[in-house]
């Protein structure tokens, strides 16, 4: 009933009096804004992540080492890690012989830190990395000229060198990555200066996010891992490794179990005897879930704020409401004596209070898409908000317009006639 | 109001009042009584004007006869229709289709045009849009309106807004128009105009036209006269001097 008289009326109300109409709108605006921009953040970071350990294979693991903690669960986090604590070639080698039908490709990492590659005069910086042999493939790493370093290269310990094809262009500008193979680079790092032969050239790119999780994987180089370990600063190189990364084969159904029996095999086998530290599993799955927790916590936090702002706002716009009944008493008043029923004014007022929540919600959506856009293309990661959030919002700030709404409508509604065309 | 109650009576008859008491504050040290007996009875198409001093009880006596008050005690029978058995819901539509309402100070809807203002008794019967337009159109043009329809109250002059009052107040063709000091907020000249605007309606529609008033002089141009004074009715007289010289 006289619903598009009421929207007319609201609006031409709202249009002579726009600066009191922004700021009651204010708290709308800001609460759904908020939530949309977090939202849609968020939503593109972990869409993000979800997509790039997926990349990194569904059935893969992590085993770590870790600290076990003493009878009383306590650990002891200042302490050192000794040689034998560290995952050795040993290990490993009874790993992949007892699961070699589940072990696709397997890959340990160790980090010498940065250095410099130079060819000539020209110069850049690199992250240098010491691996075994096929560990690129697992880690996603592209090979595109050359070949990934080999058990050859690994185990004979030869300076072979496999380098991003940014690393390659700034180095010889004038070569292919075809052509850059064969090279020979001086390597500096803290300890002295090597020189290393370009065996590969790799093309890895992971945008987003997930980017500045992993580093700036242009740069990175890496090498065979035992050369890398006498290039290591330090008296203490551990033989053995902190972490071991395994891809498992098509037999690996569930990666949960897989984790579980690997880590068991470890600290059965090798760590029993350990005082202090044993071996931890992850898989990717985990991961995710970790991540999407956290993602969700944090959308919760930002949620409970933003609803907080919206009850503020919702005040807010009731204040306004009742000071719009008061002004417009005799307007009521008249209307009342025209012949409106108490249902008529009621829906008027209520109407007016939807459209000024709606516009609130509608200028926050669009606020809060923007702020999102802006933020997750920061991120590196870009998104929209979903259809879904953008009706939610505006359909719960048309909530808050009727909850609120109703209490300055209903005043309206009862007022005496008499009175209120008495008004002055 | 489908289930108007209709009293077996003479339908010439618009208002028929029988000792209307209006009493404040029932029951406590202050109880005040306003209306002390009232019998009235206005005839269809006639010009009547209630005159009073302030205080005198006439406001109230508006309000009663407007539906927008009830009496405490008494009948009122408006148009056919027994007040006493109306419930309170009701009370709107009855101002909505009985009564045309002309304030001393216009109330106009603010930031809603002419037409609009003209409509909204329509509105609140239910009117469809188109018909609605219409006839509001119409009731502009016969209040000479029809070349501001579209100007909102702020654009019109004092004299302008009580013309489209009027023609608001005509809207639903209600059986009273009821005028509260309707020249009262405007300078003589144009409250002469809205005065010949009334008698003119009176006389080409034939409006029941209840005029309320201090003013002996505008009261003189009508055809009776109810001098209220202290609650009670003290006199009714013969009118329509001025206006014979119209």
């Amino acid at each position: 009933m006289q619903l598009f008289e009421n929207i007319t009326l609201a609006i031409n109300g709202l249009r002579s009096n726009k600066m009191r109409a922004l700021l009651t709108m204010l708290g709308i605006i800001i609460g759904i804004g908020s939530v949309i921009a977090i939202v849609t953040v968020g939503d593109a970071m972990t869409g993000s992540v979800e997509s790039v350990f997926n990349d990194m294979g569904a059935n893969s693991i992590q085993l770590y080492i870790s600290d076990k903690p003493d009878e009383y669960g306590n650990t002891d986090w200042n302490r050192p890690y000794a040689n034998e604590d560290y995952i050795s070639q040993e290990m490993i080698d009874a790993y992949l012989e007892r699961f070699s039908e589940e072990i696709a490709a397997w890959a340990v990492t160790d980090s010498v830190g940065p250095g410099q590659i130079a060819a000539g005069r020209r110069e850049s910086n690199v992250y240098i990395y010491g691996t075994n042999a096929g560990a690129l493939a697992i880690q996603n790493i592209d090979v595109v000229a050359g070949h990934d370093l080999n058990e050859r290269e690994v185990k004979g310990e030869k300076n072979a060198a496999v380098v991003s094809s940014a690393v390659i262009e700034k180095l010889f500008p004038n070569l292919t990555p075809q052509q850059a193979l064969g090279q020979e680079v001086k390597v500096r790092v803290s300890k002295g200066m090597y020189t290393f032969t370009i065996v590969g050239v790799y093309n890895y790119e992971v945008t987003g996010f997930a980017a500045s999780m992993t580093g700036d994987t242009t740069r990175q180089m890496f090498i065979p891992v035992g050369v890398a370990k006498k290039m290591m600063t330090g008296d203490d190189v551990p033989d053995g490794y902190y972490a071991l990364q395994v891809k498992g084969t098509s037999k690996v159904t569930d990666v949960q179990k897989f984790a579980e029996r690997s880590e068991q095999f470890f600290n059965r086998t090798f760590y029993r005897g350990n005082k202090y530290v044993e071996i931890y599993a992850q898989n990717m799955d985990s991961m995710i879930q970790q991540m999407t927790g956290m993602m969700g916590t944090m959308k919760l936090a930002i949620s409970v704020i933003a609803a907080i702002s919206l009850l503020v706002g919702g005040i807010g716009v009731m204040n306004i409401m009742l000071v719009s009944v008061t002004e417009r008493t005799r307007e009521i008043g008249t209307r009342k004596a025209l012949g409106a029923k108490n249902s008529a004014i009621r829906v008027q007022f209520i109407v007016e209070s939807i459209i000024i929540c709606m516009i609130g919600g509608v200028i926050g959506v669009l606020t809060g898409t923007t702020l999102g856009r802006l933020g997750s293309v920061l991120l590196g990661s870009p998104g929209w908000p979903s259809l879904l959030s953008v009706f939610v919002a505006v359909g719960f700030s048309m909530a808050i317009g009727v909850f609120f709404g109703y209490y300055p409508a209903n005043k309206a509604a009862k007022l005496d006639p008499i009175e209120a065309l008495r008004y002055e | 109001m489908e289930e108007e109650i209709m009293t077996p009576q003479d339908e010439n008859i618009i208002i028929d009042m029988k000792g209307i008491y209006k009493r404040f504050y029932i029951g406590q040290p202050n109880e005040l009584e306003i209306l002390r007996g009232i019998d009235l009875r206005v005839k269809k198409g006639e010009f009547l004007s209630i005159v009073g001093a302030s205080g005198s009880g006439k406001s109230t006596l508006m309000n009663i006869i407007g539906a927008l008050d009830r009496a405490t005690e008494g009948d009122y029978v408006l148009d056919g229709v027994q007040m006493r058995d109306v419930p309170d819901s009701q009370l709107s539509s009855i101002r909505n289709r009985k009564i045309g309402f002309v304030f001393q100070t216009f109330n106009l809807i603010p930031r809603t045009s002419a037409l609009s203002n003209v409509e909204l008794p329509m509105l609140y019967a239910g009117m469809s849009g188109g018909e609605r337009a219409r006839r509001a159109k119409e009731l502009l043009e016969l209040v000479e309106m029809g070349d501001r329809m579209k100007h909102m109250p702020s654009e019109l002059s004092g004299g302008q807004k009580q013309r489209v009052a009027i023609a608001r107040a005509m809207a639903n063709d209600p059986a009273i128009i009821l005028a509260d000091e309707p020249t009262g907020a405007l300078d003589s000249a144009t409250g002469r105009l809205v005065m010949d605007l009334f008698h003119r309606l009176h006389r080409e529609q034939g409006k029941t036209i209840v005029l309320i008033t201090h003013n002996p002089e505008l009261a003189a141009e009508t055809e009776h006269i109810v001098t209220i004074s202290d609650g009670r009715i003290v006199s009714r007289q013969q009118g329509g001097e001025v206006r014979a010289a119209v």
